[in-house]
């Protein structure tokens, strides 16, 4: 199985290599939904087997849906047949297409990005995928966890993978001579002027909150850290577990799980999906 | 045709190069000038393209970064929520899209094109009146500025834009980051927009002005051809230089080395070839002529040389004396003139010795003339001896030497006078076989004078000096004193020379003094003997002074002519009485010459009244015995007596009195004056007198001046006698006689 897997990354990839974002806008359809008023966010929507769950997963901190980690993963489940559901998080911006800069500035807050994912799992379920599995990275992860655990949504999945999980490190704010601003620091952003509404957000999602909230999260779930992923501590992964949350831990991988630990990756969310 | 040296030449030819070469090249610099202008007018026309290109470039250069910043999905954030608007603008949108330098402000608008902001960045327009994508130059107070519009587009297919994005550049530095002129001078665009007016990119090229770059091809040109120049130019210098030093080490070097050469030969200077010359020379022409001309100068050097020598044995023969040796009379002149030089206007002592031998004429016609010369060469010798080194003798003639001794202290120089007389008696010449002394007289005169004339006085008064020393009974060396000048006025004052000439021409002045000669035995005058005086307006001038300046001057002939004369006129005019004889001195010239025998032959008329006696001294006869002897035969032949003068004061032997054809021997004063002296001489003398007398000849003692000498010659065989005691010289002889 695993050297199937290996066979059909290694085919995914080649091709990704290749033809690049052609191969997603050949073989997936664009989805645009409206999430606020002007505002259209995009989505990659691949259909795959009926029988299996769909997959929605979501991109890291001001990433779009093209980034490599998820749209290799994205790539190689749909491979198995899963429907897999690659939306862009608007952030305030239409029909967003690229990665937002740190330096931009940020006023959409960490709930409308909730309501956009809700949206997304709504249209899923609109789609006929009654079961739909969320997997995030990074901040993704974050707020796939936020999603699940939360109660104000309509919809709601039925597991959750969260990739290189993380708790946001927020900075004091530095105020601007623009009246509703302020310079922030957030992640690995070392400026980040928001609103402090857009901030507080995501400012919330600390190491510790993201602990507590691994506590009350009652879906399956799996986590998965790269043992190089250590941004966190050594101890996170044994914290989290210690949370109740199921956590695997790639050795060698880092945050990204780049090559060649993204096999590994990809065997066991498939693993774990195929087990469901 | 003005001759020049090559140096001149040489110069003018490298002038005349480097004044062609500054033609040529000015020449050639003015061809660079007009190519260049050509190539200037072609590249302003080229230019005209480059920059309508540069505009282009610059054009699509601002709507590349129009559109990258409307393709920024936070320009689009901006436009959906313009809530940080003003923050976005200033701070995400110049590094949002493509940056660029020159980019100095963006601006958002809606789709009706109103600016988002109230006050749009820097001159951008608050309301946009094109709604495509568009681009145009505006003049603003900082220069020209360009200033793009691209519009927000959904979707490339979306035909309506949700907005516009308008970027401001500065344009100078946009076309210089975009595009590399390579004629145009990008700095000196001079646009022509008004105020408010917008012109498209189309429109630019028609409104500008500018100035073209340096072009690298035309600057490499000119300096190339600078470079040529100049190289040409420092090739042509060095290649002057070397003509100048191969000409002036082939030509000019050498043609110098001869032209010296040549004025020190033109000057007299004869040394050895020039050193330039001596060595091989390069051009084979010019060694040729420097070896003719070197032997030429061998040649030259050689008849100099032999010139030299003969000019310097001619010297020698003009300024010695080829008998003795000495100096002549002519070196004495010329140092003379250079002694006055070298003394002028110094205090240095000059001493003059003038040096005359004792009766030198007498010997030479005694002994022969080999005999003085040898007697004279002896002299030299003895005094070149004496004298100091390098003390001059001259010569001056006959027997009279000079020499003078320069810065010598009169003590020290009569010293020499003395050591000079010692040597020349001591001296024994009986090897010439000459059986008597030879004695000198020396007059020595001494100044320490600045004054040209007393050192011309010195002659005169060391030849007074020698005057002194010759009168017998003086010593033979006399140093000049300002006493003797009065007494040696006879001799050579003008006015003494003046009265003798005065005697030779006419007999003026002449006066004849009659000294009675008597006969011892009865006290009768026998005869008057005529002594000689000449009378001037002052002085009576005695035969002391005046035979020698007579005899000095040869002229005893003339002399004894006019006394001739005189006794003549006595006689005629009775001064002597009748029956009284007459004597006249004569030398021996005039008894040799025609003139006086003639005149005598007049006198012999008066022989009848008056006997006539001839007194000849006894020096006079023996320098020529035989040759006066055979005169005065013929003159007792005549009628006239003959008496020999002065015996015993010359040193003729009794064997020559007997030759002589004489009557009578007057026996000198020194003899008769020994008569009564020591017993031995007085013997001796009287044994003479006797001797002579009984010969036959008479007797005649002279000087005598007491009765005693007049007794004692009574009392020996002397027949007569004359003396102041029996009577002075007188002018008019007393009747009583």
């Amino acid at each position: 199985m695993w050297l199937r897997r290996l066979s059909l990354g290694a085919l995914s990839m080649l091709f990704y290599g290749i033809s690049g974002t052609i191969t997603n806008t050949v073989s997936a359809d664009v989805v645009e939904l409206v999430v606020q008023p002007n505002i259209v966010a995009l989505a990659d929507y691949r259909a795959g087997d009926a029988d299996k769950p769909a997959l929605l997963i979501l991109h890291g901190f001001l990433q779009t849906r093209t980034f490599s980690t998820i749209q290799n993963l994205a790539n190689t489940l749909h491979d198995e047949g899963y429907t897999v559901l690659l939306p862009t998080l608007s952030l305030g911006i239409n029909r967003r297409s690229k990665s937002l800069s740190c330096e931009a500035v940020h006023t959409q807050t960490f709930e409308e990005d909730l309501g956009e994912i809700d949206r997304w799992v709504g249209w899923l379920h609109e789609k006929g995928h009654k079961r739909v599995i969320g997997i995030g990275h990074s901040s993704g992860s974050v707020q796939l966890l936020a999603y699940a655990t939360g109660k104000d949504h309509k919809q709601t999945f039925e597991a959750v993978i969260l990739l290189s999980m993380l708790g946001l490190r927020p900075g004091i704010g530095r105020p601007l001579s623009y009246p509703g601003l302020k310079e922030y620091s957030l992640s690995y952003c070392k400026r980040y002027p928001a609103t402090p509404e857009a901030f507080e957000g995501f400012a919330r999602y600390t190491r510790a909150e993201i602990l507590k909230i691994l506590a009350r999260l009652k879906l399956p779930n799996m986590i998965v850290q790269g043992s190089a992923d250590v941004a966190m501590g050594i101890e996170w992964p044994r914290l989290m577990a210690n949370r109740g949350a199921h956590v695997v831990t790639i050795p060698g991988a880092d945050h990204f799980f780049n090559s060649p630990f993204e096999f590994d990756l990809y065997d066991r969310v498939i693993e774990w999906l195929d087990g469901k | 045709m003005q001759t020049r040296s090559i140096k001149t030449y040489t110069l003018s030819f490298i002038t005349i190069i480097v004044v062609v070469f500054i033609l040529l090249g000015w020449y050639s610099y003015t061809r660079y000038e007009v190519a260049s202008a050509d190539i200037e007018r072609l590249n302003r026309v080229i230019s005209k393209d480059e920059i309508t290109d540069a505009f282009r470039a610059a054009q699509n250069q601002a709507l590349v970064i129009a559109r990258s910043i409307a393709s920024m999905d936070e320009a689009k954030q901006q436009l959906a929520n313009p809530a940080f608007y003003d923050y976005w603008r200033d701070n995400r949108a110049p590094s949002g899209g493509v940056q660029h330098a020159a980019l100095e402000a963006v601006e958002l608008y809606t789709r009706y094109g109103a600016a988002l902001a109230k006050t749009p960045g820097r001159e951008l327009p608050k309301q946009l009146h094109v709604f495509e994508e568009s681009a145009w130059l505006q003049l603003t107070d900082d220069g020209v500025r360009m200033q793009a519009v691209a519009p927000f587009k959904a979707a490339a297919d979306d035909p309506d834009p949700q907005g516009f994005v308008g970027v401001q550049l500065d344009f100078i530095a946009m076309l210089k980051s975009v595009y590399n002129t390579r004629f145009v001078d990008l700095n000196t665009l001079r646009f022509d927009i008004g105020k408010d007016e917008r012109i498209t990119v189309e429109q630019a090229p028609g409104r500008v002005e500018y100035e073209l770059l340096q072009n690298p091809v035309i600057d490499a040109w000119g300096r190339s051809t600078i470079g040529m120049l100049l190289l040409f130019g420092s090739i042509l210098a060095g290649f002057s230089f070397a003509i100048y030093l191969f000409m002036a080490y082939l030509l000019e070097r050498p043609l110098t080395g001869l032209s010296r050469y040549i004025d020190a030969l033109r000057s007299g200077k004869r040394e050895q070839i020039d050193p330039v010359l001596g060595g091989a020379l390069p051009i084979k022409e010019l060694s040729k002529v420097v070896m003719s001309l070197e032997e030429y100068r061998q040649k030259l050097s050689a008849a100099y040389e032999d010139l030299d020598q003969k000019n310097r044995e001619l010297w020698t023969l003009a300024h010695y004396d080829s008998l003795t040796g000495s100096f002549n009379r002519r070196a004495y002149d010329s140092d003379w003139i250079n002694i006055l030089s070298v003394t002028e206007h110094r205090r240095i002592d000059v001493s003059l010795l003038i040096f005359d031998i004792d009766r030198f004429k007498v010997l030479n016609d005694t002994y022969g003339h080999d005999v003085g010369d040898r007697i004279l060469i002896a002299v030299v010798n003895d005094i070149q001896d004496a004298l100091r080194q390098g003390d001059k003798l001259y010569r001056l003639g006959g027997d009279e030497f000079v020499a003078v001794l320069l810065d010598s202290e009169p003590k020290f120089v009569e010293g020499i006078a003395a050591r000079c007389r010692q040597r020349i008696e001591s001296r024994n010449y009986k090897r010439m076989g000459i059986g008597e002394p030879v004695r000198i007289s020396i007059g020595v005169a001494h100044t320490r004078a600045t004054d040209v004339e007393r050192l011309y006085e010195l002659q005169r008064e060391a030849d007074t000096a020698l005057y002194y020393a010759k009168r017998p009974g003086h010593s033979k060396i006399a140093v000049y004193e300002d006493s003797m000048l009065t007494d040696s006025l006879s001799l050579f004052s003008n006015r003494l020379a003046e009265s003798v000439n005065k005697v030779i021409e006419d007999g003026t002045g002449l006066k004849l003094y009659y000294q009675p000669v008597i006969n011892v035995q009865d006290g009768t005058v026998v005869y008057y003997e005529a002594l000689t005086r000449i009378e001037d307006e002052k002085h009576l001038l005695e035969p002391p002074s005046i035979f020698p300046i007579v005899e000095n001057r040869r002229l005893e002939v003339e002399f004894d002519l006019a006394v001739i004369s005189s006794a003549m006129a006595d006689l005629e005019n009775g001064v002597i009485p009748n029956g009284v004889g007459i004597a006249i001195n004569l030398s021996g010239t005039s008894i040799l010459d025609e003139l006086v025998e003639r005149k005598l032959r007049e006198l012999i008329d008066y022989n009848s009244k008056h006997p006539l006696t001839l007194e000849i001294t006894e020096s006079a006869l023996i320098t020529r015995l035989h040759t006066i002897s055979e005169h005065l035969r013929h003159l007792r032949d005549a009628g006239f007596s003959i008496s020999l003068d002065d015996f015993g004061s010359g040193f003729s032997s009794l064997r020559n009195l007997a030759e002589m054809p004489v009557d009578s021997v007057k026996f000198d004063i020194s003899l008769v004056q020994c008569l009564t002296g020591e017993q031995r001489e007085s013997g001796i003398i009287r044994s003479l007198a006797v001797l002579i007398a009984e010969s036959g000849f008479d007797l005649i003692a002279e000087g005598i001046e007491t009765k005693e000498q007049l007794d004692a010659i009574r009392a020996l065989k002397f027949t007569r006698a004359q003396g102041f005691y029996i009577g002075r010289p007188e002018r008019e002889i007393p009747r009583a006689h």
